[in-house]
């Protein structure tokens, strides 16, 4: 097995997320930090190699005719870098589209985990991964209990990750008993502007808070009152003084999605 | 040199030739072969993880085709090929289990139901006595801890569904998993080094 030198504040994350034992979205967060921690990576590696040996000794001969099955699916696919189509439909190789002889249900489920694995994709490169949090861990601004606290937060509880245009998650509402807004990775705003949180239900749009940024670093929930009632969320930057009623330019936003987790 | 971990590199070395031939001339008979290679791991993975013989038909049959459609997703530099297809069944797995209407029981000891041997792996006794060596370090286990890793290893329960139904908090269940993991690998570790010929 690999070694591992210095491990991680994440390591017990990581572990769980081998295991697959973590809730969708504390898996989306903690797979994103993994894929840039070093220390995580080997940690990752290790915890599947011994996993691996785990499963490895439950191993069992699969009946004989599930191998015939899967080949004849193998040699009827037309290779998808050899495209060469023929007019009659065959393929320059001569062989026919593929026609599974596996069972349909196998196959849809199949299907299914293809579209699944999209859909995970689709997350990790969305709103809900925060890769910022391992430049802050490194840079000591994220202590360990922000951050079990968030991620706890996130499996527990509505919630929206603001993303701005780039896809890029800058904060997150976190509905609930406790409402709180966190700020994942919000630029200070210009001098004489502010960062300012709306809610939205439907068109309508209302000012609820001037949030604090630009503390480099995943900041601890900050308490805000009537977050619960609204569809999404928005950030904008307004000059410096009452909220207006109207929102200037949506510098990032997000929609309330439900608790995946326990 | 550890005897089990030669072998493993040289069971490695075949694996990576065998996906070589795969990815670079769609090579059939190289994809056979890797499938009598791995499919009773991949195939135990799933039966104790669904106690459902067709569901884990199913998984075996989506881990080998996915990996003939895209064996580049593949990467050689993260690990070993038996790694990333016992990974990749285990997920396979574990989705399947939480699709169920109706979870089957969990079996808390990996000693009991192991099913028939391994008649068709090739080196079967070797195997066997890796098996033998992971029974053993996970029955050395702490209890608490074993039954968390296995609770979520077998089981498919994410930390928080363990949780629930040991009644421990949730923190408790992730520090005894990953006290458990690493206990589990030095112990690995250590019977590797002292099997018969474990040590040159």
């Amino acid at each position: 097995m690999t070694q591992t030198g210095q491990e991680c504040s994440w390591a017990e994350w990581t572990v769980l997320l081998a295991l697959h034992a973590l809730e969708p979205e504390q898996e989306a967060v903690v797979a994103e930090h993994a894929g840039s921690c070093t220390a995580c990576r080997a940690t990752m590696r290790e915890a599947e190699e011994t996993f691996a040996a785990v499963g490895e000794a439950a191993a069992i001969s699969p009946p004989p005719e599930l191998r015939h099955r899967i080949l004849a699916v193998v040699e009827e696919e037309v290779p998808p870098f050899t495209p060469q189509r023929t007019g009659s439909g065959r393929t320059a190789r001569g062989a026919r589209p593929p026609e599974p002889v596996a069972s349909r249900r196998g196959l849809r489920r199949w299907a299914v985990a293809a579209a699944a694995a999209v859909l995970v994709a689709g997350m990790a490169g969305g709103g809900i991964v925060v890769a910022q949090l391992d430049r802050q861990r490194d840079a000591a601004t994220v202590h360990a209990d922000t951050l079990d606290d968030l991620l706890a937060a996130l499996a527990a509880s509505p919630h929206a990750v603001l993303v701005d245009r780039d896809r890029h998650p800058v904060a997150a509402v976190v509905l609930g008993d406790a409402p709180r807004f966190y700020d994942l990775d919000l630029s200070p705003p210009p001098t004489g502007r502010v960062w300012v949180l709306w809610g939205a239900r439907g068109q309508a749009m209302t000012a609820l808070a001037e949030v604090p940024a630009g503390a480099g670093g995943v900041t601890a929930g900050m308490p805000v009152g009537g977050l619960g009632e609204y569809e999404a969320y928005a950030l904008t930057q307004e000059a410096v003084g009452p909220p207006p009623g109207r929102p200037g330019e949506v510098r990032a936003s997000g929609p309330v999605i439900a608790a995946t987790g326990s | 040199m550890r005897r089990v971990a030669r072998a493993r590199a040289s069971d490695a070395d075949v694996d990576a030739a065998l996906a070589r031939q795969i990815v670079e001339n769609r090579d059939r008979e190289a994809f056979d072969a890797l499938y009598g290679r791995h499919a009773p791991a991949v195939y135990g993975i799933a039966r104790r993880v669904l106690r459902d013989p067709a569901l884990a038909e199913d998984v075996v049959q989506e881990v080998f085709l996915g990996f003939w459609t895209s064996p580049e997703r593949f990467d050689p530099n993260r690990g070993t090929l038996r790694t990333w297809l016992m990974m990749i069944a285990h997920r396979r797995s574990v989705d399947a289990v939480r699709r169920a209407v109706a979870r089957p029981a969990v079996c808390l000891d990996i000693i009991d139901d192991l099913g028939p041997p391994v008649e068709d792996a090739q080196n079967a006794a070797l195997r066997r006595a890796d098996a033998d060596l992971v029974q053993h370090a996970v029955a050395a286990l702490p209890a608490d801890q074993r039954q968390a890793l296995l609770l979520a290893y077998w089981g498919g329960h994410t930390q928080a569904e363990i949780a629930a139904l040991t009644g421990v908090p949730i923190g408790t269940v992730k520090s005894r998993i990953y006290t458990g993991f690493q206990r589990l690998r030095a112990q690995l570790r250590t019977a590797g080094e002292r099997a018969p010929g474990g040590a040159e």
